[in-house]
């Protein structure tokens, strides 16, 4: 039995969340403590730990991120696979071989792994368009494609707004287009994926 | 010659603009661009890539979900015999149709093109 996919590494949401505000607990604490009468030790020990607080949530994730999705790329080359598609998905990157039916991903939430797994352990893919309301308030604010992977379901957006726009707006038609292609993309590389499996079978 | 007649040569691209009359339509045919992909789309003038980059097909439906489209049209002045091609640069989407870019062109090359494999 192959490992599970993991989207969230619950370890490190709550070290990402939680850390920060430790550490300034523990700075508040020792100004209590130590620098009661403020100066230089009030300042370090308060001010100092609070901003990179603030500048890691705002900056660290996506920085680990973005590391992490090079190295998917990197290992998804090594392997000798060819990286004929590519999606920056918001919290999560996509890469496919199409013709040997590969897919890599990473998730936000879970920087620890990376997967690079055949395409046959995709059971469906298909597109959300995020259809809502009707007649003069039809639209969408999001579109995006699906994809279960060991039960596990995987969603990545290919547009998302918090305004809502019609069916027919650029935005949504270039969102549609983009799902619909990573959808039709996984399908094949699923399609690749099995052949080569049971070529190798029947070796 | 009508200020008009000027202006409609001007802004619809089936009038001769030195003639300003209505050109016949002779040639129409689809064409897949999969040089170009949702996301990644420009506005190329150079007529030659044209050339090299379409793929004629049949039906729309043909063409791979995210790949661009060139719908193209040949036009030829009753007047002074000159033809013109315009290309429709659009982004299949279902069944509809995000046009990111149109040219005129009067380029003997893309031309021929066009009527070789209309
Ligand atoms: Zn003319």
């Amino acid at each position: 039995m192959e490992e599970k996919i993991k989207k969230v590494n619950l370890l490190y949401l709550l070290g990402y969340i939680f850390v920060p505000i430790i550490i300034c607990a523990l700075g508040y604490a020792l100004c209590y403590f130590c620098f009661r009468d403020g100066g230089t030790g009030a300042v370090l020990t308060t001010m100092v730990p609070s901003i990179l607080a603030v500048v890691w949530w705002i900056f660290g994730g996506s920085l680990i991120f973005r590391k992490k999705t090079k190295e998917l790329e990197q290992r998804f080359n090594a392997e000798g696979y060819k990286r004929n598609q590519t999606f920056y998905g918001r919290g999560k990157t996509v890469v496919l071989d199409i013709e040997k039916g590969m897919l890599g991903i990473c998730f936000f939430w879970n920087p620890c792994q990376t997967y690079i797994l055949p395409a046959t352990r995709v059971e469906k893919a298909w597109v959300d368009d995020g259809k809502m309301g009707s007649g003069f308030m039809e639209g969408s604010s999001r579109v995006s494609f699906l994809f279960t992977i060991d039960g596990i379901k995987v969603r990545v957006d290919t547009f998302a707004s918090n305004q809502r726009f019609r069916m027919d707006d650029k935005r949504i038609l270039t969102g549609i287009s983009k799902a619909d292609m990573m959808v039709q993309n996984i399908n094949e590389a699923k399609a690749h994926s099995e052949k080569n499996s049971t070529k190798k079978t029947e070796k | 010659m009508g200020i008009f007649q000027k202006l409609k040569a001007a802004l619809k691209d089936d009038w001769c603009s030195g003639c300003t009359v209505q050109m016949d339509e002779v040639g129409k045919q689809l064409y897949a661009l999969p040089s170009m992909t949702v996301g990644h789309f420009q506005d190329i003038e150079d007529p030659n890539y044209y050339v090299q980059n379409l793929v004629k097909i049949q039906k729309k439906a043909e063409i791979p979900a995210g790949v661009y489209a060139c719908g193209t049209y040949l036009y030829h002045c009753p007047q002074c015999g000159k033809t013109v091609a315009k290309l429709v640069v659009f982004l299949p989407v279902r069944d509809q149709e995000q046009v990111d870019g149109a040219h005129l062109f009067e380029n003997k090359a893309l031309i021929g093109f066009l009527q070789k494999t209309q």
